[in-house]
């Protein structure tokens, strides 16, 4: 509204006295004269843009100031016709003012109006929040219509709210529904017939009950509703206007400003979900995100609490994760009034706790209001502290629940709607696909860890294995040992069955963790008829007991043991015997511990048979070796005897002799000779063969070995003409080999070097290191070896076909036994030969270190 | 003229130590086991008794060890008799308390050497 001046009046009024004068001055019968009545166009002008108050004080300014002039003129012609014309000119003028004024004044007030109420547009199009708008809005109502009291309502989760109050008396307690279960409150009827409601005196109207449970007495009432899209959304109420009822007018213009209320609130709200479904999605891809980023649970949780916390109020948190196997759940992160918390795991009871109602159902579930009541509806007894409102969802993978998700609240009642279950729910979607990747991945780590260290254990005991002196004891006692570790049981056995001193049975073989009484079952049998093991054994079968008391067949050795596993060990369909576990935890054992047992046990069968095998080939070997060696003692004497007796005769102690009889002496010793080297040989080979050369490895310096050998041959070579020369390289480490053995190799070589090679030859032996190994080479000028006899010279009693050969004692072992010998040593012998240019024999052995 | 003791169950190879060793210039005391060798040992008192390993009743090591047992024989030079290719006796009898060790077979000429040898070193 425009602010009222006096300064148009008074212009007005002047420019009227002045008009007025001047056509009254002028002498009657002259034109200005008859147009004296004109002088009231200033004042209707006035009141026209200045309104009825101006106006009419102009007029009677006017009125007034010309009076004496008037009385003046009513002197001369006192009721004359001028006077009376004069005051029916003055009525008219001021009736007309009147008019004008009125028709002005709506017009006015209406454009006023709508002035306001486009700015009211703006002010309210302007307001950010929804409690703001509506504040603002009915700030402008009371202040329309003058009212006294006035609230807005808002329908929220399908209970009323009270929104804004103003007037008295002014209520500071928090906004309590107005609903009442029982009957409907006058609000609901406005609501629900979308209509407007006036009373003159609520108070006094018997149609209708108290308005809300407020102390204020309404006199004049008008609730109007408030509708979004046609909907009634809440409604506005305002009471006790002091000027009495409200007008079907004002009715019109409050409805008016409500429809300005009703768009701005429209789009606010429309902003407000467009925001939150903003606010929504990039939570959504922030948890998404955060999944693929945060395989790490504990972070995750933490992740999808911060990112819950965005979109609704999380002070009371709780991610809990269902466990069917155990049936239990874990609260693994449990968020108290804001503060992170240690959470509780707990056996699942149903008709006990929310969270396993809804594990139970797998459905959300949203509690609020009357939260006891529900609970008796749903038949679940709460546990721990009630809520007033409390809202959960399962996390679902699949078909399987694999947890629950749940916010809380211990004060408001409706703080969690319909519309947070569906972003709970896509949240806890999300979640439960991350845990589950998180879950997976672990498994697959935990899953890789396994399988590592079950092939590294396995290929251990391979490795074992492999080794040609297979000790199976130890062996045994490394599955034991690595079958416990891996299981982590607390005890474990392997047994085999064995029969010792005519009592059959179990002895045990290798154990871990069991008292020492157990040992006993290594000399006396466990009897087949005893325990889980005892039928295993019998029956082939393999048991996993989880709990040892609920099998009939359970005898106790240990006695903390819980749970049992037993897997036999079987070859080729025959038991051996078992591998027992023994764990002090229930359920301790899972399949793949059985597996990877089985695999241990079968790795038992192949020891053991591969063991027996061995036996059997060293205890042949041995018996050959045995026999061997009394074969040749015995026959070594005789032969002793032989050729003692024959050099006692040809040294003539027994008498002289014919020629002829030394002769055929001489071949009698000779052939005992060769027979006793043949003995030797043989008896020699047969303990390489099994095994039973004692090496007595120490440092031995080369070039002292070497001359060593070399003075028995030297004499031997200058009888034959040969020359034997030695190049050994100086500052030689010394050989890593056994004396004995080192002679043996060199004296075999250089016999044959210097048997091989006709007269004016030439024997070397030389020796040079060769990295970590000192190579000896023993070289001749001698006949050679044929090419074709050259692969198997080194084969047992192989001999050559030369006639110098043959012509020569030999057994044919010699090359054989001095190859073995190098091997034996870690050494390697070959050869390059020539016929008739000479042969080199080249052998290695590897330096001290 | 040095007494020898020679222990060997074999007759024949007994026999021909024996010529062997008078061939040489010794006196030669003769056991064929183990218990007769101990009892000839204390009752004779030779100067170095020539053992054999594997014999009856008592082992050549046996006999070797009851010999360096008693203070009475401690002194007395014991020499193996080992077969050749049986190099783990030349280190049982070391280890039995011998003082040397012949390897059979050996030449008849050469026996006597060799016990002469082992007497002189003995004698120092």
């Amino acid at each position: 509204m425009r602010k009222q001046s006096l300064w148009p009046a008074l212009f007005s009024a002047i420019l009227a006295i002045a008009v007025t004068w001047v056509l009254y001055r002028a002498p009657v019968g002259s034109p200005l004269h008859a147009l004296r009545y004109l002088y009231f166009i200033p004042v209707i002008l006035v009141s026209f843009l200045y309104g009825l108050g101006p106006g009419l004080f102009g007029a009677f300014l006017v009125a007034s100031l010309m009076l004496p002039h008037i009385l003046q003129t009513a002197e001369r012609n006192f009721f004359s016709e001028h006077l009376f014309s004069l005051l029916i000119e003055v009525l008219l003028l001021v009736l007309s003012a009147v008019a004008v004024d009125q028709w002005l004044g709506t017009q006015r007030r209406q454009r006023d109006f709508y002035r306001a109420l486009s700015d009211l547009g703006e002010l309210l199009a302007s307001q950010r929040e929804a409690d703001s708008l509506l504040k603002t809005l009915l700030e402008s109502l009371i202040q329309l219509t003058g009212a006294s009291w006035g609230e807005v309502i808002l329908k929220e989760n399908k209970s009323l709210v009270r929104k804004v109050v103003l007037g008295e008396p002014t209520s500071r307690k928090p906004l309590k529904p107005l609903a009442q279960p029982e009957r409907k409150t006058l609000a609901d009827m406005v609501l629900e017939e979308g209509r407007t409601l006036v009373s003159t005196n609520l108070e006094l109207d018997p149609r209708f009950s108290r308005w809300a449970d407020t102390p204020v007495r309404f006199g004049s009432f008008l609730a109007i509703p408030l509708r979004i899209k046609g909907e009634p959304v809440g409604l506005i109420a305002l009471a006790n206007k002091p000027e009495g009822p409200f007008s079907p007018q004002e009715i019109k213009m409050i409805e008016a400003v409500i429809s300005k209320g009703e768009i701005a609130l429209e789009n606010l709200w429309l902003l407000e979900s467009e925001k939150k479904r903003a606010t929504k999605l990039a939570v959504l891809n922030d948890i998404a995100r955060a999944i693929s980023s945060a395989l790490d649970p504990k972070l995750l949780y933490s992740v999808v609490h911060r990112e819950i916390s965005r979109l609704m109020k999380a002070e009371n948190f709780y991610i809990a994760l269902y466990n069917p196997e155990e049936e239990t759940v874990e609260f693994v992160f449990v968020v108290e009034n804001g503060k992170v918390s240690e959470g509780e795991k707990r056996k699942v009871i149903p008709g006990k706790g929310l969270t396993e109602h809804i594990i139970f159902t797998g459905k959300p579930l949203l509690l609020c209001g009357d939260v006891e009541r529900e609970l008796k509806r749903l038949g679940v007894e709460p546990i721990g502290r009630p809520a007033k409102c409390w809202l959960g969802v399962p996390l679902i993978i699949g078909d399987k629940i694999t947890g629950v998700m749940a916010v809380q609240s211990y004060e408001e009642e409706n703080l969690y709607t319909q519309e947070d279950i569906e972003v709970l729910q896509s949240i806890a979607l999300q979640t439960a696909i991350a845990l589950e990747n998180a879950r997976l991945l672990e498994r697959t780590d935990e899953a890789l860890a396994q399988k590592v260290k079950e092939l590294s254990i396995l290929a251990e005991l391979d490795r074992e294995m492999a080794i040609a002196s297979l000790d199976l004891e130890r062996l045994l006692r490394l599955i034991v040992d690595r079958a416990v570790s891996y299981t982590g049981a607390d005890a474990g056995v392997l047994a085999l069955m064995e029969e010792k001193e005519g009592e059959r049975g179990l002895y045990l073989k290798a154990q871990v963790g069991y008292p020492p009484e157990i040992e006993q079952y290594a000399h006396t049998p466990y009897p087949l008829e005893r325990g889980i093991t005892g039928r295993v054994v019998r029956t082939g079968q393999a048991a996993l007991c989880p709990d040892v008391s609920l099998d009939p067949d359970y005898d106790p050795v240990r006695e903390s043991t819980l749970s049992q596993l037993t897997v036999p060990i079987i070859l080729e369909g025959k038991v051996l015997g078992a591998i027992t576990l023994e764990s002090s935890h229930y359920n301790a054992f899972t399949m793949e511990d059985l597996a990877f047992v089985r695999s241990l046990a079968d790795r038992a069968a192949i020891a053991i048979n591969q063991a027996m095998l061995f036996e059997g080939v060293r205890q042949a070997s041995e018996a050959k070796s045995a026999f061997i060696s009394e074969i040749s003692h015995e026959l070594r004497n005789p032969l002793a005897s032989i050729k003692g007796y024959t050099d006692l005769i040809l040294e003539g102690k027994a008498g002289p002799l014919s020629e002829r009889q030394e002769e055929f002496l001489r071949k009698v010793r000779s052939n005992a000779e060769r027979m006793q080297k043949l003995l030797e040989d043989l008896s020699n080979l047969s303990k390489i063969e099994a095994g039973q050369i004692p090496l007595n490895i120490a440092p031995l310096q080369v070039e002292e070995a070497v001359e060593e050998v070399i003075s028995i041959y030297r004499e031997k070579a200058e009888e034959k003409g040969l020359s034997l020369q030695v190049e050994v390289e100086e500052g030689l480490p010394p050989l890593k080999a056994d004396k004995l053995r080192f002679t043996q190799i060199l004296s075999n070589l250089l016999e044959n070097a210097c048997s091989y090679t006709p007269q004016g030859g030439k024997v070397t032996v030389k020796a040079c290191r060769e990295d970590r190994f000192i190579k000896v080479e023993v070289a001749d000028t001698g006949i050679g070896i044929p090419f074709e006899e050259q692969p198997k010279i080194f084969q047992r009693f192989f001999r050559g076909s030369h006639p110098m050969v043959r012509g020569k004692q030999g057994t044919g072992l010699g090359l054989h036994i001095t190859k073995k010998l190098v091997e034996m040593q870690g050494g390697e012998i070959w050869f390059r030969s020539v016929p008739d240019q000479g042969t080199t024999f080249t052998f290695t052995l590897p330096v001290w270190e | 003229m040095a007494k020898i003791l020679v222990v060997e169950d074999e007759k024949d190879i007994l026999e021909l130590v024996e010529i062997s060793l008078q061939l040489g210039g010794f006196e030669v005391i003769k056991a064929t086991d183990g218990l007769e060798a101990l009892e000839k040992a204390f009752t004779q008192e030779p100067d170095l008794i020539l053992l054999d390993i594997k014999m009856p009743k008592l082992s050549g090591y046996e006999v070797c060890k009851k010999l360096k047992e008693n203070p009475q024989t401690r002194h007395i030079p014991v020499v193996f008799l080992t077969a050749r290719g049986q190099e783990h006796e030349i280190k049982a009898g070391y280890e039995a308390g011998g003082d040397d060790y012949i390897i059979k077979p050996f030449a008849p000429d050469e026996l006597p050497k060799k016990v002469q040898e082992i007497l002189r070193r003995f004698k120092k």
